[in-house]
């Protein structure tokens, strides 16, 4: 065990994720290219929503990364935060880049369904409304932290910000429960097991959730390494 | 609009932009090396 505590140091922490990038990125390239298939191709059409459900199969992964990865965000960054520890501030940093990408991307892919089902790109609904809050609270991070010279003050100033918004992410997740909303309710129900939609549908559901997942750890990982690299020289020239 | 162009638009933009996080980050990381 005291091994892995080695790891909370960059230079240690630099090599094993290099060589952990490949273990997830060529899963994901795979799954995608089987997600896109199953998706687009095998899936059959809804028959109450035509072809346009299709979205939900990127919509979906994209909502539970976008949340997932802010709460993963915070930890690293109270971490960090807490225990000097600086290996977790820059995976912070790292995380905080995907997880607004994905959060955009539910928007975006919210938006292009929403049009032909609810009839408008966008409504001021209760889970719509909060993403967006999740949305600014990334690039509330991210601009916080590039306006701050010296990284030990960024990572801090950003840790108060991360767990300050944490407590976004609940409210998005029951949004659908506490209010009367537009958005529809759960569909997979995790506590319980249970789903409510066709088996090769929830098949090219799976398929491109675990593409998304596999990209984000490849991706996150390849950033976490350049941030190490980056900040090494900038300590080095200091 | 047909239900088509949703579609390939929330699919063409998805791919666009893990895409092209993937080719920022090989160049940062060719970049980075010595």
């Amino acid at each position: 065990m005291s091994n892995w505590y080695k790891y909370a140091s960059p230079v240690h922490l630099h090599p094993l994720a290099s060589r952990l990038i490949p273990w997830f990125a060529i899963p994901a390239a795979i799954l995608l290219i089987a997600g896109l298939y199953v998706g687009l191709v095998l899936a059959p059409t809804d028959f109450q929503q035509g072809d346009v459900y299709r979205v939900l199969f990127i919509h979906v992964p994209a909502a539970w990364i976008g949340m997932f990865l802010y709460i993963l965000m915070a930890v690293y960054a109270a971490i960090g935060w807490a225990y000097n520890a600086r290996a977790s501030s820059m995976m912070a940093s790292s995380l905080s880049i995907t997880g607004a990408l994905f959060t955009f991307l539910a928007l975006l892919t919210g938006a292009l369904w929403g049009k032909p089902t609810w009839g408008t790109w966008w409504a001021w609904d209760a889970r719509t409304t909060s993403t967006l809050i999740l949305l600014f609270l990334y690039i509330g991070f991210i601009a916080l932290q590039s306006a701050i010279d010296d990284p030990r003050r960024a990572d801090r100033a950003g840790a108060v910000l991360a767990l300050v918004g944490v407590i976004n992410v609940p409210i998005i997740y029951f949004s659908v429960q506490w209010w009367n909303t537009l958005h529809q309710g759960a569909t997979i129900r995790i506590a319980s097991g249970t789903t409510t939609i066709a088996t090769p549908m929830l098949v090219a559901w799976l398929i491109m959730s675990a593409a998304c997942w596999l990209y984000s750890v490849a991706v996150v990982l390849s950033r976490l390494c350049c941030i190490i690299e980056d900040r090494e020289q900038l300590e080095a020239t200091q | 609009m047909s239900h088509g162009f949703y579609v390939w638009a929330a699919y063409g933009a998805a791919l666009l932009l893990m895409g092209g996080e993937v080719l920022v980050l090989i160049r940062r990381r060719r970049k980075g090396r010595p």
